[in-house]
């Protein structure tokens, strides 16, 4: 039944849908990767990839996930990358995470949509419909991903995949503040084909998952010449096991399980161990009987660090604040082009004229080399976010200082969420690392940690209630108060030229009423100012 | 997927889903036949913060159990309006327990909350209920119920005379909450619903119901307050309510096939363990609770039955 060709693959599709046969061409890998980081911490990276044919029917599936198959063909998505993390990757003390990358704290979303047209209008209800509904199938709150919470990017990330519509959008949408535990975990192996009982994937156990420093779900989409790939992944820190006895069974003691189990849907297990900074490859039976002290720590004090970022607030009070982000190029000899992106909320107003610049190679000041381009979105406040997309060379063995002033907005009080004093997350700065290694180009992503910052937020509380009442009733109150007071009436000729129509009109109302009363204007004694009590300019000054 | 042009004419011999009590006929004991096909369950704790703990561990107390004896998860909306399982302070991540000993992991290894954090809010509760969700919504985020549908609604947080608090921030009153049943009922959303709620003056929020065929339990009546059961010291909080704690301790002892019935549960905590008293209100459900089974509600169990009838399916009349 894989037999296809352009001329036949409308009868195939027929086929296939009337007779309901699953399609065979999918294939189903599964790797693990185990590293005693530097620090002592074990580092454990699995990766379950399932391809299938480019031409293949996207709902007919037999080890592909039928739920995430619909959703990407409903709304149109040619890449996708979701990740769920919580901690932070820890460069200066883990070193790289190769080969897995870095991913930001909570949650991350980046999908690029084909578009009949160059318009984004109908992108931007494939990306509501996206997040909505990825929201129900990874359980986390990824319905807050609208176009007023994304951005589109001019220059950051670029397709993995190799894109064919000649109209493609991305969207990119951040959740710092998003927590991940079991209930993220459990849909997200309910992807596999093994689920979490067998395969690489049995080795989960969640109280040892999120007892971890450091974890990170991936799930991406790729679609290459050769095929699309479904690529799961999740990197888990474990604590350092120097504290166990080392003779101790490492799966079960450092990771939680009793063993692996084989997974038969899979057609390729493979796992590796990194000893003497290159990958060994173990089999199944190999990794159950696996003693601590075979996981050996990476002894080489080189941690083949290229980059390490830095973000944090500076200034003082709530109405201001300074942005500072630190890029350290670790490379001896080369230099470093980092694409350096910050997306703020709108509530959190950059001041790009008060952007600074600083290289410094340990206390030698360089000179600042030109990027290559900047681009900056402002932001509309509750509609759109600031975004900020620059270009910085970084100088071998140095590190560039750049720092701007932001205004911290307020917000309407039915705005603030219903934890406000605990603060507002700020999402993580992005970097985009490009360097030639061993003459090859190479592209890694860092992330920097999440702020958490303070906005001056209203007291909720009943006495807040109280004295927003009282003032009321005081403001309210003043006035004519201070009027009474302050003022003394006198009654007044009305003469002027421009009331004599009045007076014609009043004459004739009093014939027709029969009112007999004095037309009479009232003197007001305020200082020097006079007025008509009938006009609209009264008292107001002492309100 | 089949051409709509294929012809259905060919007669099967069919294996008939049908609930127990639309055949009820051979069984010895005496229950009221129900006419429902289908159960669905709306968990809701509105509480946010650390030291609220103890209304999570009330609301997965009561997911454990119906997923337990058999409601699928596609079935049961789950709302928690924070994370306390895998929150900085929980000594042991991923867990949380309707006991200091530790006994019972409500949260568990296999647990999906379709509506989490800032998404549990007076608004998403009402449309979810209503069905005035927005065209984007998920499957798992929508009450898919029908006429045939038995809900049970289960409510914790805190509350007052009359109002539930959600987060801290709003709250929804039990005019609101009993107009939301009345237009479920004319939406034909449900064929009974059992209405759970813990919480402080928990009577004042079924005091307004008009609509029929609900039961509805509180674990206090107006002008009391529901208490919390006991305190761990190792997460330093209140760790479960009195009511649910022992809703809890009945339900562990139910099984699918379990004879138990409603009228027991409805006598489940009796003031002397509940402090508070437990209010029920059964004048607008149309059957004595004490003929009713507990898995009407709580369960999931649809017996089957095969039969030698042909049907013809081109007769029956969809």
């Amino acid at each position: 039944m894989c037999r296809i060709n352009a001329a036949s693959f409308v009868c195939f599709v027929l086929i296939v849908n009337v007779f309901g046969i699953s399609s065979c061409d999918e294939e189903y890998e599964e790797s693990l990767r185990i590293r005693r980081l530097s620090s002592g911490h074990v580092h454990v990276w699995m990766e379950f990839v399932i391809g299938r044919s480019p031409s293949s029917n996207i709902n007919h599936t037999s080890v592909f996930p039928r739920a995430l198959s619909e959703i990407l063909t409903a709304h149109s998505v040619e890449e996708l990358h979701v990740s769920l993390t919580q901690g932070h990757w820890q460069l200066e003390s883990w070193g790289d995470p190769h080969p897995a990358q870095v991913a930001p704290t909570g949650a991350h979303v980046i999908a690029w949509f084909s578009s009949s047209s160059s318009e984004s209008k109908d992108v931007d209800a494939n990306w509501r419909g996206l997040t909505n509904r990825l929201s129900g199938l990874t359980c986390a709150s990824l319905n807050f991903l609208d176009e007023t919470t994304s951005t589109e990017p001019k220059y950051a990330y670029r397709p993995l995949g190799k894109l064919t519509p000649k109209q493609v959008h991305v969207r990119v949408g951040s959740l710092p503040r998003e927590f991940i535990c079991t209930e993220n975990l459990t849909p997200w192996t309910k992807l596999l084909p093994c689920g979490i009982m067998r395969g690489v994937a049995s080795l989960l156990r969640t109280k040892q998952v999120f007892n971890t420093h450091y974890h990170s779900a991936h799930i991406g989409y790729v679609q290459t010449e050769l095929s699309k790939q479904l690529k799961l992944s999740l990197s888990l820190v474990f604590d350092s096991p120097s504290s166990l006895g080392q003779n101790d069974n490492f799966v079960k003691n450092v990771i939680g399980s009793m063993a692996i189990f084989p997974c038969h849907a899979s057609k390729k297990t493979t796992i590796k161990l990194w000893e003497n900074n290159k990958w060994k490859s173990i089999n199944q039976e190999d990794l159950n009987n696996l003693k601590i002290k075979d996981v050996v720590e990476d002894t080489s004090d080189n941690k083949n660090l290229v980059f390490t970022p830095m973000k944090y607030m500076g200034g003082y009070g709530q109405e201001y604040g300074k942005m500072v982000v630190e890029m350290t190029n670790h490379l001896k000899d080369e230099f470093l082009s980092v694409l350096y992106v910050e997306v703020l909320p709108w509530y959190i107003r950059p001041y790009l004229h008060t952007m600074s610049i600083q290289v410094v190679r340990g206390q030698q000041k360089l000179p600042v080399p030109p990027g290559a381009y900047f681009h900056y979105t402002p932001g509309i406040d509750r509609k759109t976010l600031h975004k900020l997309e620059m270009d910085v060379q970084i100088p071998p063995a140095s590190k560039v200082t750049l720092s701007f002033m932001v205004e911290k907005g307020h917000l309407k009080w039915d705005e603030y969420p219903p934890d406000a004093n605990h603060g507002f997350y700020l999402e993580a700065a992005h970097f985009e690392v490009n360097y030639t290694k061993n003459d090859t180009p190479k592209t890694r992503h860092y992330y920097s940690r999440v702020l958490l910052i303070n906005l001056s937020t209203p007291d909720f509380s009943m006495p807040y209630n109280v004295i927003c009442l009282t003032c009321t009733v005081v403001a309210l109150a003043f006035g004519p108060i201070h009027n009474i007071t302050t003022k003394r009436l006198q009654l007044k000729e009305i003469t002027g030229k421009a009331d004599k129509l009045k007076i014609f009109w009043r004459k004739i109302w009093k014939k027709t009423r029969g009112v007999s009363k004095e037309d009479v204007g009232v003197e007001v004694d305020n200082n020097s100012e006079k007025t008509d009590l009938r006009g609209t300019t009264s008292s107001s000054s002492s309100r | 997927m089949f051409k709509s042009t294929v012809s259905w004419s060919f007669a099967i011999a069919a294996v008939i889903l049908l609930n127990d009590g639309l055949i009820g006929t051979s069984h010895s004991f005496n229950f009221d036949a129900s006419n429902h096909t289908n159960n669905w369950a709306v968990l809701v704790d509105t509480s946010r913060f650390w030291f609220n703990y103890r209304h999570v561990a009330n609301v997965l107390s009561i997911y454990r159990s119906v997923k337990r004896l058999g409601i699928p998860d596609s079935q049961i909306i789950l709302m928690v309006a924070d994370d306390m399982a895998c929150n900085p302070r929980n000594p042991t991540p991923a867990t949380v327990f309707n006991n200091a000993n530790q006994n019972i992991d409500v949260y568990g290894d296999d647990v999906e909350v379709d509506y989490r954090g800032y998404e549990v809010t007076v608004e998403n509760f009402v449309r979810l209920l209503t069905g005035r969700v927005a065209p984007d919504t998920p499957r798992s985020k929508r009450l898919l119920s029908d006429e045939r549908s038995n809900i049970l609604i289960y409510m914790t947080g805190h509350g007052g005379d009359g109002f539930l608090k959600f987060q801290d921030s709003e709250e929804i009153t039990n005019v609101e909450l009993a107009d939301a049943f009345e237009q479920m009922w004319q939406k034909k959303k449900y064929n009974e619903i059992f209405f759970m709620v813990d919480t402080c003056q928990a009577a004042s929020m079924y005091d307004k119901f008009y609509s029929p065929n609900i039961l509805a339990v509180a674990s206090s009546l107006v002008g009391e307050d529901s208490l919390s059961h006991h305190v761990d010291s190792s997460i330093g909080v209140y760790i479960i309510d009195r009511y649910t704690y022992y809703a809890l301790e009945f339900l562990e002892k139910v099984q699918p096939d379990s004879d138990k019935t409603m009228g027991q549960f409805l006598g489940v905590c009796p003031k002397w363990a509940c402090i508070s008293t437990v209010g029920v209100r059964k004048d607008l459900f149309g059957r004595d609770p004490a003929q009713v089974r507990i898995t009407d509600f709580f369960g999931s169990v649809r017996k089957i039955r095969t039969t030698k009838h042909v049907f013809n399916i081109t007769n029956l009349s969809l």
